[in-house]
C-alpha cells in the first residue's frame, strides 16, 4: 500500500463541502423515490413484453436485484461515500475501471432524469382531458418527426424546476422526497390492497400463464427491462456521505428497502394479471398503474385521478433522485480526478456542486429533446436505462469480490450472506458465493439486453466508448497514467471518511486491524532476517 | 440507548407505518389463503410468494413496535 497521498480527498473537504443531514427516513426516500417510481414505468413494458408470465420476468429480475441490494449494503456500509458504484470499483479495481463505473451509472442518472420527466409529465396530461384541452392536439409535424410538444416542453418545465431545487441544496429536496415520499406508500399500498381484497381473480393469473406464456425472445426482453423496476439502491450510496451514522443506518435502510421493492413488484405484476388481461396493459403502457386502479370496484371511480397524481408525483421524486445522483457521482468523480476539476467546484452561496447539476441535467435535456424524436420517446429512454445499470451493476460484483481480498481491513458492518473461508496470503478471507452468484446473473440480463435492446445495445456502449476517449484526453492533458492507477493513501482517507461519518468505533477497529497487521509484517521480516 | 422523552414520542410517520404493516399482514394472509383454494400446484407459485412476502414485511416493520414497547417498559 503506497503512503503517498496523491488526489485523494481529505476528511476536511469531505467534512465541509457536503452537509450529512439525511436521517433513516431520509435515506429510505432517497431510494424509495428511485425504485419505487420504476414500476410505474415499467409495469406497463414488461407485461407487454412477457405477457402472461410477466411476474416470474419481474421474479427473475428481482432475484437479480436482490444480489445486487445485498451487494451494495455491504459496500455502501463499508466506504461511505458519496461516489457509489464508481467509488467501490476504483477502490478495488482502479482508476480506469472506477471512471467505467462511473460513466455506466452516470448514463442511468441522467436518463433517470429524463425518463422519469417524461413519464412525470405523461401522467400530468392524464388531468387535461378534465381541463377540456385533448393533450393529441398538440402535435408538431416536421419532416417525419411527429412531436407532442406539448409533452415535450412539461418534461423540459420539471428537468429546469428540478435543477433550481437541487441548487438549493440537499435538506431542501430530501424533505421534497420525504413528504411527497409518504403520500405515495399510502397511496400505493391502497392501490395493492383494494386491488387484492376486492378485483384479484387468480383464475386469470393462470389462465393467461397457460395462454399466453411469451417467446424466449419476449421473455429474455422482458425480464432485463424488469431490472429497471429496480434501479435505486445507487441513490442510498450516493446519500451514503451526506448520512447520519452511515454504517449503522446504509444496512437497515437498504434491507428493507431490498424487500419491500421487491414485494411491491411481484405485487404489482401478479395483481394485474389477476385483474386484467395483458393485451390491455399493452395499449396502456404510459399509465398501467392508473388503468389498474380503474378496474378496481368501489375505488375505481376516483382511483384514476389519485393514481395518475400518485404516478406524476413519484416519478418526479425519481427524477429528483437522478439530479442529484448525477451531480453527486461527479463530483465524486472529479474529486479522484477521472473527471476535470471544473466540476469539482461547490457553490459558496448554497454550498451545493451547482455546475454539475446544470451540465448532467443538461445532458438529461438533450436526452429528451432526442427521444422526442423517436416514435416512443419513453420505449427509447427505458432501452438505455437498463444497459447503464447492468453494465455498472456488473463492474461492481468484480470490485466488491476484488476488495475482500485486497482490503480486508476495513470493517463491514454488514456482510452479503453465503460465505466460505479461504486462505489467502495467510489470511482466512470470507469469499463472497452470493457475490458470484449475483455476478453471473447481472452477466446475463446484460447479455439480454445487448441480445435484444435495438436501441440500448448502440446507444449505451456508444456512451461509455465516447466516455472512455474523453477520459484518456483528460488524464494525458494533465500528465496522469491512463491505464494506471494514481497512487493514492487509501488507509488515511478510510480513516477520514469514517471519522468525518462519526463511525468512531470503526474508526478504532481500522486502526487495531491495521497495526496488527503491520506487526505480523515486522514479525515476518524479522524472521526471515533472523534465517 | 433512546432517552424517555424519545420514547414517549410517537409521531404520525410512525402510526402510519403501524397501520401499514398491519395491513400488510391482513393482505398478505388473505392472497395465500384465496390462492389455496382456488389454485394448486406451479400456480401457487406467485400468489404464495407475494402473499408471504407481505407477511414476512409487515411482520419485519412492526418490530420497531415490540422495540417501543420494551423501551418504554
Amino acid at each position: 500500500m503506497s503512503t503517498e497521498l496523491s488526489n485523494t480527498p481529505t476528511s476536511t473537504q469531505l467534512h465541509h463541502e457536503l452537509r450529512r443531514d439525511i436521517t433513516v427516513w431520509g435515506s429510505y426516500m432517497w431510494g424509495y423515490a428511485d425504485v419505487g417510481a420504476d414500476i410505474y414505468a415499467a409495469l406497463g413494458l414488461v407485461i407487454a413484453a412477457a405477457q402472461g408470465a410477466a411476474s416470474l420476468a419481474f421474479v427473475v429480475a428481482g432475484l437479480v436485484y436482490i444480489m445486487i441490494g445485498f451487494a451494495y449494503t455491504e459496500l455502501a456500509s463499508a466506504y461511505p461515500v458519496a461516489g457509489g458504484g464508481n467509488y467501490f470499483a476504483l477502490r478495488g479495481l482502479g482508476d480506469f475501471w472506477g471512471f467505467t463505473a462511473g460513466i455506466a451509472l452516470l448514463l442511468d442518472y441522467t436518463i433517470d432524469i429524463a425518463l422519469f420527466a417524461v413519464a412525470s409529465a405523461g401522467y400530468i396530461n392524464f388531468f387535461l382531458p378534465y381541463l377540456g384541452v385533448d393533450p393529441n392536439h398538440f402535435i408538431l409535424i416536421i419532416g417525419s418527426f411527429k412531436i407532442n410538444y406539448l409533452w415535450l416542453l412539461e418534461s423540459l418545465g420539471l428537468v429546469f424546476f428540478l435543477i433550481w431545487l437541487n441548487i438549493l441544496g440537499i435538506k431542501e429536496s430530501s424533505l421534497f422526497n420525504e413528504v411527497i415520499g409518504v403520500f405515495d406508500i399510502i397511496i400505493e399500498s391502497s392501490v395493492i390492497i383494494f386491488g387484492f381484497l376486492f378485483a384479484w381473480k387468480p383464475e386469470l393469473l393462470v389462465q393467461q400463464w397457460q395462454t399466453s406464456f411469451p417467446t424466449l425472445h419476449q421473455f429474455m426482453y422482458g425480464s432485463s427491462l424488469g431490472i429497471i423496476s429496480f434501479v435505486g439502491l445507487e441513490s442510498i450510496s450516493q446519500a451514503a456521505q451526506e448520512t447520519k451514522r452511515p454504517a449503522t443506518i446504509i444496512p437497515r435502510t437498504s434491507i428493507t428497502l431490498i424487500f419491500t421493492v421487491f414485494i411491491f413488484a411481484t405485487a404489482f405484476s401478479t395483481l394485474s394479471l389477476g385483474v386484467l388481461p395483458w393485451q390491455t396493459f399493452a395499449q396502456h403502457i404510459g399509465d398501467p398503474i392508473a388503468t389498474l386502479a380503474h378496474a378496481i370496484p368501489y375505488i375505481g371511480l376516483i382511483a384514476g385521478p389519485v393514481t395518475a397524481l400518485l404516478g406524476a408525483t413519484i416519478l418526479l421524486i425519481s427524477a429528483n433522485s437522478g439530479v442529484m445522483s448525477a451531480s453527486r457521482l461527479t463530483y465524486s468523480m472529479s474529486e479522484f480526478s477521472l473527471l476535470s476539476k471544473w466540476f469539482d467546484k461547490v457553490s459558496p452561496k448554497y454550498r451545493t456542486p451547482v455546475r454539475t447539476i446544470v451540465v448532467f441535467s443538461g445532458i438529461g435535456i438533450l436526452e429528451i429533446l432526442l427521444a422526442f424524436l423517436t416514435p416512443e420517446a419513453m420505449d427509447t429512454l427505458g432501452n438505455m436505462y437498463a444497459f447503464g445499470a447492468t453494465l455498472g451493476y456488473l463492474i461492481v460484483f468484480v470490485s466488491m469480490i476484488k476488495l475482500r481480498f485486497s482490503d480486508p481491513y476495513t470493517p463491514r458492518p454488514y456482510r452479503m450472506p453465503f460465505n466460505i473461508k479461504i486462505p489467502y496470503k495467510g489470511k482466512a478471507v470470507d469469499f463472497p458465493v452470493l457475490g458470484v452468484l449475483g455476478f453471473l446473473g447481472v452477466g446475463m440480463v446484460l447479455f439480454e439486453v445487448i441480445l435484444t435492446h435495438k436501441i440500448g445495445r448502440i446507444a449505451g456502449p456508444a456512451w461509455v466508448i465516447l466516455g472512455i476517449l474523453y477520459y484518456i484526453y483528460f488524464r494525458k492533458h494533465n500528465n496522469m497514467p491512463v491505464t494506471k492507477s494514481l497512487k493514492r493513501d487509501w488507509e488515511a482517507h478510510q480513516i477520514d471518511v469514517l471519522t468525518s461519518a462519526e463511525e468512531y468505533d470503526l474508526v478504532e477497529e481500522y486502526k487495531l486491524a491495521l497495526k496488527e497487521r503491520d506487526e505480523e509484517l515486522r514479525r515476518s521480516e524479522k524472521n526471515k532476517i533472523d534465517r | 440507548m433512546r432517552s424517555s422523552e424519545e420514547v414517549k414520542k410517537i409521531r404520525l410517520t410512525d402510526k402510519i407505518r403501524v397501520l401499514n404493516s398491519g395491513l400488510f399482514i391482513v393482505i398478505g394472509i388473505t392472497i395465500v389463503f384465496r390462492s389455496i383454494y382456488l389454485l394448486s400446484g406451479i400456480y401457487l407459485l406467485f400468489p404464495c410468494v407475494v402473499g408471504t412476502g407481505f407477511i414476512g414485511l409487515g411482520i419485519y416493520r412492526l418490530k420497531f413496535v415490540v422495540q417501543y414497547l420494551r423501551d418504554k417498559q
